[in-house]
């Protein structure tokens, strides 16, 4: 385990300019998005128990703090999914590097508005809001 | 920015299954981008989440459109988690050199990624409201 630990802090200290960044971001965001559809897919599954079963489990998720993991959670698949749709168009295309430079801002275009966007329409309730 | 210096590109050359991973990770990559994306701006902006209970999905799911969303649930369902689970043998395989962790590792992906399809899949077919 101490190993595991020591090359992935080597590769977090490596200085790579911010494809190495792009790239350590990709690799967290995508390991917590598929440890959430694990637990997402069990909590579906508590459907077939019944409506109360399923009702106390929607309950959970009503928590203030698990909400704004939620919204963390937003943030994740946005930009796995845009930073990823970056890596296709540059495997694919291989542009110049103004345009992957473009590219990469173009990301966080995205990325910040979606965020911003589901965190009101999360959060907002939970101040009573909206 | 070199795209060698990121990415999992060295997949790309080594031929059989792993070519086709990579190949694979790209295409469920851009179908995810639509259906995963979708997903969460449907229960988050359009059904809003304190809005979600019981009789919202069982509506969903067994509703005029219930075929429809029961497939697109079952889409990502096979799609997400395995692009998420290929991802992370591929992250096993950059950690874990040791032979015997390394195929313990991924032998504990696949069983998990088994369970959790099962699962997922019993739920879509087996709930009739
Ligand atoms: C929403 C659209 C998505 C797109 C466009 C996308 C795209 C990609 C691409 C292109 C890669 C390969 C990266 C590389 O070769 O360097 C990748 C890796 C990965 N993806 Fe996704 N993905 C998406 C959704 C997801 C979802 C929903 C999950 C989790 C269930 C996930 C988990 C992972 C993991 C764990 C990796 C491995 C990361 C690594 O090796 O560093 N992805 N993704
Ligand atoms: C916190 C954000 C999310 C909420 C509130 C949410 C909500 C739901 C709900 C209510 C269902 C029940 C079925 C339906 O009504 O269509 C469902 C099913 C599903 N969701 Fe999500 N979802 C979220 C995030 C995600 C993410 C990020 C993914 C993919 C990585 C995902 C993948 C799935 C899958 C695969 C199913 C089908 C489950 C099954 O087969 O039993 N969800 N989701």
């Amino acid at each position: 385990m101490g190993n595991v630990i020591s090359a992935f802090w080597k590769g977090v200290k490596y200085k790579g300019g911010p494809g190495h960044y792009a790239f350590i971001l990709h690799r967290l965001t995508g390991i917590g998005v598929a440890l959430f559809l694990v637990v997402h897919i069990m909590d579906n599954f508590v459907i077939l128990f019944g409506e109360e079963a399923f009702t106390e489990v929607l309950h959970l998720y009503a928590n203030p703090v698990m909400r704004l993991l939620e919204v963390f959670l937003i943030f994740s698949v946005a930009y796995h999914a845009f930073n990823g749709l970056r890596v296709i168009i540059v495997d694919f295309w291989a542009p110049n590097s103004h345009v992957q430079r473009a590219l990469w801002i173009l990301v966080w275009v995205v990325v910040i508005p979606i965020t911003i966007v589901a965190a009101w329409f999360t959060l907002a309730p939970i101040f009573g809001l909206r | 920015m070199n795209n060698k210096d990121y990415g999992l590109s060295k997949y790309k050359y080594q031929g059989g299954f792993e070519t086709w991973a990579w190949f694979f990770m790209r295409i469920s990559g851009v179908v995810l981008l639509l259906i995963a994306v979708l997903h969460l701006l449907l229960m988050h902006v359009y059904i809003q989440v304190e809005n979600i209970t019981y009789d919202v999905v069982a509506n969903r799911w067994t509703g005029t459109w219930g075929p429809f969303w029961k497939t697109y649930d079952l889409a990502l369902l096979i799609f997400a988690l395995t692009h998420g689970f290929n991802g992370l043998r591929w992250i096993v395989d950059d950690y874990i050199h040791r032979a015997g962790w390394n195929v313990f590792f991924k032998a504990l992906l696949l069983v998990i990624y088994l369970v959790v399809i099962a699962m997922g899949t019993y739920t879509v077919f087996s709930f009739t409201g």
